[in-house]
């Protein structure tokens, strides 16, 4: 360990001039930790939405992303704008993820399994006090992956219909349909505890 | 559409956005990222590797079976899905043991229903490989594994009379021939004696075994002063070196018995060194690194005739901490430390050090003059 800090520190740079490698030419381990470094908290934080304030499965979400790039990198595939790759990737990553954790949750695959549902974080996981955001979180948390992931990209992201009909693989009418779906019962979960709105 | 306010969902998100990810858990990502390089190329040339390996195999089959087969290089001789770091040195020992050299860390792939387990070594630590995970058959270590699945069987340590059960958790273990000791960071774990009792230790709990039994007492508070005197008489983390894996015991000590500061050298020495090794698994340095200085000045107040020794083991300290900070004044503090302490304690470790401080120093500007 002291050995590699050694190296970064005392390497006197060429000519006298810090020069940066040509993009391209540094070793993909290192390329990929220097992103990691670079964008690992915008990583975390999308899966952490997409996860409903499951850490520990947003965390597993940004090693699976970071590990792509690694494998991109290393099959010599450039990529143009790491940040839009990142965004990209970790949003279809968190669709899968969501869709596989539904099929193991099931009821069926649990008695064959025996596994434990994941239950998202509450309102209370989360510290939230504001009645109208505790009631977001728990729509939230009975919405379908795609719903979720729709919610967010249009309302928080200002990503356009087209643009999330295209990320998600669905015509831009299905995307507004799924946003309005989870609209529509925020809307209804306020007029029936008119008190809590 | 145009009547939803989408302001609670802002704050919803403001609030996730402000859950951010633990350094631990960021470290832990970086250690398998840096694990993980390069194990594409590795599959798309084992089917090649296969059919190469099959006939050399076939062909090596009776001269293995009457050759005397030579020690290969040091990696060559790592257990499977162990991945040391690049700079890591490793060698071979008896019994199927590896020998990995202090500073180093390494990580085990799917240990146990595809969970990896990460460690880190500080001064040498001799493993050796086990079915359900590892065994550390002397020195120190510290341990993160990722979060076992439900219904997964648990990840073992195996240690001199006992065994650690984890189920995703952050601890370190000092182990020696007569026993050992495990502090626990985050999680749960359960430790198993050979005598077949079994003990769950909770986050902020430290257990120290022998042969015969073990005792579980609390890791100190951050804000505690004094050692309690009934605690059971366990070295500190931070100040165990592993003589029995240096290459040249010193004289006249025993090569099984951890050192540390004497505590009539000054009140609370363990507690503080137990807090700066703390702050030290929590990627804390300048913390750590202050708190050692707080323990100093109390060394330096205290009885004289005892401090000797206790100096050297702060000094030792500091010096690894520093190796995190700024490694020009850790090769200065090696440099310091040697001719302050000559045929001291850690005469092994320090030397050791300063080796890697001269090898990789190529520079004029920082080169080290001893």
């Amino acid at each position: 360990m002291i050995s590699a800090r050694l190296r970064i520190v005392t390497t006197p740079p060429p000519n006298g001039a810090v020069e940066p490698p040509p993009a391209g030419t540094e070793p993909p381990a290192d390329r990929v930790e220097q992103a990691y470094l670079a964008h690992y908290e915008r990583v975390f934080y999308l899966a952490m939405r997409y996860g409903a304030g499951d850490r520990a499965w947003a965390e597993d979400v940004a090693q699976d992303v970071f590990i792509r790039l690694l494998h991109q990198f290393e099959r010599g595939r450039e990529v143009d704008s790491i940040g839009a790759w990142l965004y990209r990737t970790t949003t279809n990553r968190c669709l899968t993820k969501l869709k596989r954790a539904r099929f193991l949750e099931s009821p069926a695959v649990r008695f064959f399994l025996g596994t434990r549902v994941r239950e998202p974080a509450t309102p209370e996981d989360l510290g939230l006090r504001d009645e109208q955001a505790r009631v977001v979180v728990d729509v939230l948390r009975e919405a379908s992956p795609k719903e979720r992931a729709c919610f967010f990209l249009y309302h928080i992201d200002h990503v356009g219909m087209s643009e999330i009909g295209e990320l998600i693989g669905h015509s831009k009418g299905y995307v507004s349909k799924l946003v309005a779906r989870v609209e529509a019962r925020i809307q209804a979960r306020h007029k029936e505890e008119p008190d809590r709105g | 559409m145009a009547d939803f306010d989408p302001r609670p969902l802002e704050r919803v998100d403001e609030r996730l956005r402000s859950m951010q990810l633990s350094s631990a858990g960021r470290d832990r990502i970086l250690t398998r990222l840096r694990a993980s390089s390069g194990s594409r190329h590795r599959r798309a040339s084992l089917a090649l590797a296969g059919v190469v390996g099959a006939a050399a195999a076939f062909l090596g089959m009776a001269w293995l079976h009457s050759a005397h087969v030579e020690p290969g290089p040091a990696s060559a001789a790592l257990p499977e899905r162990w991945n040391l770091a690049p700079h890591c040195a490793s060698s071979p020992r008896a019994a199927g043991a590896t020998l990995i050299e202090g500073g180093c860390t390494f990580s085990i792939e799917n240990v146990a229903s595809d969970t990896n387990l990460a460690l880190q070594v500080w001064d040498g630590a001799l493993f050796s490989p086990s079915e359900r995970g590892v065994s550390l058959l002397e020195g120190s270590a510290s341990f993160s594994v990722d979060p076992v699945q439900a219904g997964g069987p648990p990840i073992e340590i195996g240690v001199p009379f006992g065994r650690i059960e984890i189920l995703g958790t952050r601890f370190a273990v000092h182990a020696r021939a007569s026993g050992g000791e495990v502090a626990l960071y985050e999680g749960k774990i359960r430790f198993s004696h050979a005598s077949g009792r079994t003990h769950d230790l909770e986050p902020g709990q430290r257990l120290a075994w022998n042969s015969a039994s073990f005792r579980e007492t609390a890791l100190p508070r951050p804000d505690a002063d004094d050692v309690d005197d009934a605690a059971p008489s366990v070295p500190s983390m931070v100040s165990s070196e592993p003589e029995a894996l240096s290459k040249t015991p010193a004289k006249g000590r025993r090569s099984h018995e951890p050192r540390g500061p004497r505590r009539r050298d000054a009140p609370g020495l363990d507690a503080g060194l137990a807090e700066v090794e703390i702050l030290r698994q929590a990627g804390r340095f300048h913390d750590a690194l202050g708190r050692l200085t707080e323990l100093e000045r109390r060394v330096s107040a205290s009885d004289a005739r005892a401090r000797g020794k206790t100096r050297e083991v702060l000094s030792f300290e500091r010096g690894s901490l520093l190796e995190h900070l700024d490694a020009t004044a850790a090769c200065r503090h090696w440099s310091t430390h040697a001719r302050r302490y000559p045929n001291g304690i850690y005469e092994d470790a320090i030397a050791r050090r300063r080796s890697q401080c001269t090898s990789n120093d190529d520079s004029t500007e920082t080169k080290l003059r001893p």
